[in-house]
């Protein structure tokens, strides 16, 4: 007998069966916490993140099977579930942990502050490997399309401790994209679901250029607070009564019954470079506007969530036009969304770059 | 005195002291469940959480809506956050079960039988792995504080992942390893069908796992698997959340706490265990000569090694915990030709080249 016996093993195949990405933190990284506490990552909390922006571009792209195929399903009486289909590894740096400002203040209205909290995040290299179970070769296509997009221009992780999240990839040739087979496809799409087809994403400058010493993390977070704060001041005029639910929506609220998640995500500033090689403080933002779903009937919230997701929708092209003429005034600003009318699979591809 | 107080004799506490409640944090969830009800003077209760006023006043108004709700936040932060601010958040905080000694002096931490005991070509394996991320073991206890505790022994609370798991997920392994897609993706039939279906095809299966009969179809014997496996016993516990987002407002709804084994114990070493099985041979039966194990151990550690470091074990280990990495691995046998004494190969390799090793035979 000899080495014969294994000659019909079968091990995950790089690049078929499994990508590993090489990430580094560009600003540091929280996962939540029994204690709210970033002293652990939480493979959990950063799989929900690829997750639901891994949804977004399968939604973009009339996929509506994507999610349950995907990432499984717990069934309902009246299907059965559906096991997930991909797997994550994170491998983190036990010493990568930074503490963190406890707490910053942001300007909340005029002349009032209000406290954010901080803690301790994760900050330096990981790694992600992702194995393929049975999901399709399509919508494997898909997950390497939208991880490219996140790493490019989102963030991962929880927003308690706000402007947290960027992550930089040292071998994106592993995030292969088969442009002929997006561009090949016939799409049908589902504008009744949040889809990228609603986001705005953009890249500014914050501070002097060249600028080699961006801050420690106090001062890179605060300027996200700040501006936070000057996008939310935005909306205190011109939308009479539905001011106050454009801002909640859109920055987010803690009000018992009514709360939201915030649509508008800013990040804490890290380093970038221009094409001459100087060194700058760059913010990225990302905005999904709506970016809940329709709630169901018997939703106990069902008016609020109404009301407030109502207003947005009403005045979704005058809220982007004010962002966006916000953005373009920061120095070497570049925003990117979908034109109406434009093509989705360009636009998607354009975001992967 | 009876041998099983013995076992608890070096308790300082009193079994029935309320001392012992507060100081045993494992006791404490027994009996925290069934004083949810009697939470009469929640000012007192909030009181002991926090010393901010207003944060007092809020507890005490959520111990009165869901004493349940709060006696898991009084819990968790009496046990399971260090150093918890006046908010009650803190880094999580790992304990070592109160039992561990005990178990330690009743004999029962597991061991492979000698080799040379078990019938000729039989053999051991011991399989080290050092645990990366939380592990999930989830009990379905009714009478826990919390939905999904650890399985653990009832007798000493020692967190285990069972013997049946391990066998289940080496089974997963194995048929990843060594099935074809068509066996599989295509295969009409039940998940049990193509399970049968795969073994009776593949051959070494059946001697490693065993095969149910089927029923009413009495063409297909059944048959007991030869691999013997125990159970893995940690001794370091966390907490871990899951908060799901609601579509409709993107906010968290319900916090779910699970308790996990933890990869580090609370001295900050790493945990590292053993897998241990033993291929019990049964001498004269056919298929029962020394290549013929060596071809179904070899076949068993290499799947193992494969995708086991890949997967992870345990519950949500698609999510990324319960990973893994080898540290080391073992095997003694009997009466294998050119294998006299226990062989161990180490590092994360180890395991796939300990199963090379056995492939290649005399």
């Amino acid at each position: 007998m000899n080495a014969a016996v294994l000659k019909d093993l079968r091990v995950p195949q790089p690049g078929e069966d499994t990508v590993t990405l090489d990430l580094v933190t560009q600003t540091p990284l929280y996962t939540g916490g029994i204690g709210q506490w970033g002293d652990q990552i939480h493979p959990s909390g950063l799989l929900g993140s690829i997750r639901y922006f891994s949804c977004l571009v399968a939604r973009t792209l009339g996929d509506t099977e994507f999610e349950r195929k995907v990432w499984g399903w717990a069934g309902d009486g009246r299907e059965s579930s559906q096991a997930k289909q991909v797997a994550l590894r994170w491998i983190t740096a036990d010493e990568g942990f930074v503490d963190l400002p406890k707490n910053l203040k942001r300007p909340h209205a005029p002349e009032t502050h209000r406290g954010w909290f901080y803690n301790r995040s994760y900050s330096g290299s990981t790694k992600l490997i992702i194995t393929r179970k049975g999901i399709s070769l399509e919508h494997w296509k898909i997950l390497m399309l939208a991880l490219r997009i996140q790493i490019r221009n989102a963030m991962f992780g929880a927003k308690d401790q706000f402007g947290l999240g960027v992550i930089a990839c040292r071998n994106m040739g592993e995030l292969s994209v088969d442009s002929t087979y997006f561009k090949g496809l016939d799409l049908k799409q589902h504008l009744d679901s949040p889809n990228l087809g609603d986001a705005l994403f953009a890249k500014f400058r914050v501070g002097p250029l060249p600028m080699t010493n961006i801050g420690d993390q106090e001062a890179r977070i605060q300027a996200a607070l700040n501006i936070r704060t000057e996008i939310r001041n935005l909306f205190r005029t011109g939308f009479e009564e539905d001011s106050e639910l454009i801002r909640h929506y859109l920055c987010g609220s803690m009000v018992k019954d009514s709360g939201f998640g915030s649509a508008l995500n800013v990040s804490s500033l890290y380093p970038a470079q221009d094409a001459q090689k100087n060194r700058y403080a760059q913010a990225r933002l990302f905005l999904l506007l709506p970016h809940t779903h329709e709630p169901d009937r018997d939703h106990k919230s069902i008016r609020s969530i109404q009301r407030h997701r109502g207003a947005v929708i009403r005045h979704r092209k005058s809220i982007l036009e004010k962002i966006e003429s916000w953005i373009k005034a920061q120095p070497n600003a570049v925003t990117r969304k979908l034109i109406h009318g434009g093509q989705v699979v360009d636009w998607l591809l354009e975001l992967s770059r | 005195m009876p041998r099983y107080l013995e076992l608890f004799a070096d308790q300082e506490d009193n079994f029935l002291s309320r001392d012992r409640e507060r100081k045993d944090w494992q006791f404490s969830a027994q009996v925290a469940k069934r004083q949810v009800n009697k939470i009469f003077n929640t000012s007192d209760y909030a009181a002991e959480l926090v010393g901010n006023p207003a944060r007092k006043k809020k507890l005490q108004k959520s111990a009165s809506d869901s004493p349940e709700t709060a006696m898991r936040r009084w819990y968790l932060q009496k046990y399971f956050i260090a150093q918890p601010d006046e908010d009650g958040r803190g880094a999580a905080r790992i304990q070592t079960p109160k039992h561990l000694p005990a178990f330690e002096k009743a004999g029962l931490v597991p061991t492979l039988p000698d080799p040379a005991r078990l019938p000729l070509f039989s053999a051991t394996l011991s399989l080290r792995f050092r645990l990366l991320t939380p592990l999930l073991t989830r009990d379905d206890d009714p009478f826990h504080l919390f939905d999904n505790p650890v399985r653990r022994d009832h007798v000493f609370g020692l967190p285990y992942l069972a013997a049946a798991s391990v066998k289940g997920l080496a089974a997963d392994a194995y048929q990843r390893a060594f099935r074809t897609d068509d066996e599989w993706n295509g295969a009409a039939g039940e998940a049990q069908e193509k399970v049968a279906a795969f073994r009776r095809r593949e051959g070494h299966a059946p001697r490693l796992f065993g095969l149910a009969d089927g029923g009413a179809d009495t063409s297909n014997k059944s048959q007991a698997g030869r691999l013997h496996f125990s159970p893995v016993w940690f001794d370091a516990v966390q907490y871990l959340i899951l908060n799901p987002a609601d579509p409709a407002t993107g906010q968290g709804t319900v916090p779910i706490q699970f308790e996990a084994i933890a990869p580090r114990r609370t001295d900050g070493a790493p945990v590292e265990v053993d897998v241990q099985v033993f291929y019990c041979n049964p001498a004269g039966a056919p298929d029962s000569d020394a290549a013929t194990v060596r071809a179904d151990l070899a076949r068993w550690l290499a799947a193992v090694a494969a995708w086991w470091p890949t997967l992870g074990l345990g519950a949500k280990r698609l999510a990324g915990y319960g990973a893994i990495e080898p540290v080391a691995a073992t095997c003694a046998a009997h009466g294998w030709p050119e294998w006299s004494a226990p062989l161990t190969k180490p590092g994360p390799e180890s395991w796939m080249t300990l199963a090379q090793h056995i492939a290649k035979g005399g």
